[in-house]
């Protein structure tokens, strides 16, 4: 990577000072906001206060993160246009689920906080607590590589090439994160969302102009073909993603991301009623599309400046002119792009707004996982016996705690794979199973609490789509003595599929004894 | 392999187009939300001081009623 460090930066000491300025400022709202909370209700759901356009506001904000900014533009890199198939399963599906108000409506009618919650409304204490433990354990790695994320975002616009850097980088930004999440909770999460959304959306639109501007369309055009091929413009093209992948986004990306995910539920449960929730989800449709579609327009951007740079060529691109097969190589692709063609002061602009993505994005997550495990954990194993002001200090206990781990992991982990991919099966440790039991909790009479406790435990299976698993498990060696090939799209959907038949055929073989006297 | 790049290109600039103006919409609207929320906690609290209670859970079941009707 020593040839990065020749390539400069436009990133100048003014640009540092726009980036202080700008976490002065939201530390200083974080400390302003800390008056209204006052119960776990005002720290998790903002007091179920929230109007239209500030949901749509926190929504896209929270899920325009920088780890998606990163994880979208390596797949925009690594996969070329075809790639644009995934924010496009996002954002139909989720104009789908505001149309219908499909899952997410029902459950702001139970008025509950945490999906959790709905499992022992639904199907009784133990499946809360089982629903519990999956969804913050799941949710927790999924969240591992944020911090790296961020770190070689910031690095690479910086100029900071030194390995020891992205950890220096890592344990700040962390320690930010922490002090920011345990002031104030959700009402200064969706402060600063709102922010981020302003500040994010001006910057990435004006990055991609800037972008394509800068190297043109036909010369974008042509060098995805040179590199990707036809793989880099179809995406059922086997030599890149796939049928089976493309289902399999259509199912993460869309329906999962919006409809499935804590983070996304929260926020329907969050917003003032239900007609507040439908509109944001038919709104917010078109930012959980361009999430994805802009960044890995820039990732594309960064594929053609990187194969045509001879300084970048060699460090991502192998003898053969295909993308070299290094997860956090390719991640730096974007913000070195970025470090190059936007001028001094826009740049820290930016870098600011990603920044606040970064925060925007893990203060979210931090909160969120903190709050199922007091709420849905402990809370249900103490009895309910726990007061607010323990639940509330509890929670700031565990945020600090999964900070402290997220910042182990970061350090440890080998991703192996893109960060999106990595991604996508983390969360399906949860999501496999709980998509099951929202489907059949909600919309089916006869699901039953064994057929629920069966489909959680069977999305564990999905651990297998990470690679470093995947070969240590011998999966991997198996699939090639057979001459097949198995992916983590391949693993994901057999588990989603599987968890739907454990949960048919669990509640059929043993219904409740509610369910069989009706 | 012209129809997707054809199709991709149409489908990147109107994204684009659709979320520069509601970039635009939310930003604006949003604001006067951050301040609404302010408001809806404050009087809120205001409401639990004055020995009401927890007045959101009213408030949910008026959001219900008004969403059944």
């Amino acid at each position: 990577m020593d040839q990065l460090a020749h390539l400069g930066t436009n990133f100048t000491r003014w640009d540092w000072v726009i980036v202080g300025a700008y976490l002065l400022g939201t530390l200083m709202i974080g400390l302003y906001v800390k008056r209204y909370i006052r119960d776990m209700s005002d720290y998790v759901v903002a007091g179920r206060s929230l109007k239209s356009f500030i949901a749509i506001a926190t929504m896209v904000g929270t899920e325009m993160g920088l780890v998606t900014v990163m994880y979208s533009a390596q797949k925009g890199f690594t996969g070329g246009f075809a790639a644009f198939h995934i924010g496009l399963s996002a954002g139909i599906v989720t104009l789908i689920v505001g149309l219908t108000g499909f899952i997410v409506v029902p459950l702001r009618e139970l008025g509950i906080m945490t999906i959790p919650e709905f499992y022992e409304k639904r199907f009784g204490r133990g499946t809360r607590i089982f629903g519990g433990v999956l969804l913050a354990g799941a949710g927790i790695l999924n969240m591992g590589m944020f911090l790296k994320a961020g770190a070689l975002f910031l690095t690479a616009l910086t100029g900071l090439h030194d390995p020891t850097h992205v950890n220096i980088v890592m344990s700040l930004l962390i320690a930010l994160v922490l002090g920011y999440t345990i002031l104030g909770g959700m009402v200064s999460v969706v402060i600063t969302d709102y922010v981020q959304f302003v500040v994010l959306s001006f910057g990435m639109l004006f990055s991609c102009l800037a972008a394509w501007r800068h190297l043109g369309w036909a010369n974008i055009v042509a060098t995805v073909k040179t590199v990707h091929k036809e793989a880099g413009f179809d995406p059922f093209d086997l030599q890149g993603f796939g049928p089976s992948y493309v289902v399999w986004m259509i199912f993460t990306a869309g329906l999962v991301s919006c409809a499935v995910w804590q983070t996304a539920v929260m926020r329907a449960c969050a917003a003032e009623s239900t007609r507040v929730v439908r509109r944001l989800y038919i709104w917010s449709s078109i930012g959980f599309m361009i999430r994805f579609m802009l960044p890995q327009f820039l990732g594309i951007c960064a594929l053609t400046y990187m194969w045509q740079n001879a300084a970048t060529h060699d460090v991502f691109f192998t003898d053969k002119g295909t993308v070299v097969d290094n997860a956090e190589v390719t991640m730096q692709a974007m913000p070195l792009l970025l470090s190059q063609i936007l001028p001094a002061g826009v740049i820290g602009l930016v870098g600011a707004g990603m920044l606040a993505a970064f925060m925007s994005t893990h203060d979210s997550y931090l909160l969120c996982w903190s709050s199922v495990l007091v709420e849905d954990v402990v809370a249900p194993l103490a009895g309910g016996r726990l007061s607010n002001k323990v639940r509330l200090t509890l929670a700031r206990v565990l945020v600090f705690l999964i900070g402290a781990f997220l910042l182990v992991w970061s350090l440890w982990y080998p991703l192996g794979q893109d960060l999106w991919d990595y991604m996508a099966v983390s969360g399906a440790i949860y999501f496999t199973g709980a998509f099951a039991l929202l489907l059949g909790g909600l919309y089916w009479k006869r699901a039953s609490r064994v057929g629920a406790n069966l489909a959680l435990a069977v999305g564990l299976f999905a651990v297998f789509g990470l690679r470093p698993v995947r070969d240590a498990a011998g999966v991997t060696r198996l699939a090639e003595m057979l001459e097949c090939e198995v992916t983590s799209a391949h693993i994901g959907l057999a588990t989603a599929t599987t968890a739907l038949v454990a949960m048919v055929a669990g509640s059929l073989l043993f219904p409740d004894r509610q369910t069989s006297r009706t | 392999m012209d129809f997707w790049i054809s199709f991709w290109y149409v489908t990147l600039v109107v994204s684009m187009a659709i979320f520069a103006a509601l970039a635009v919409v939310v930003t604006i609207r949003g604001f006067g939300d951050v301040l609404a929320l302010f408001r809806t906690i404050s009087a809120r609290h205001a409401g639990e001081d004055a020995g009401g209670g927890d007045t959101g859970g009213d408030q949910r079941e008026q959001d219900v009623q008004r969403d059944s009707q």
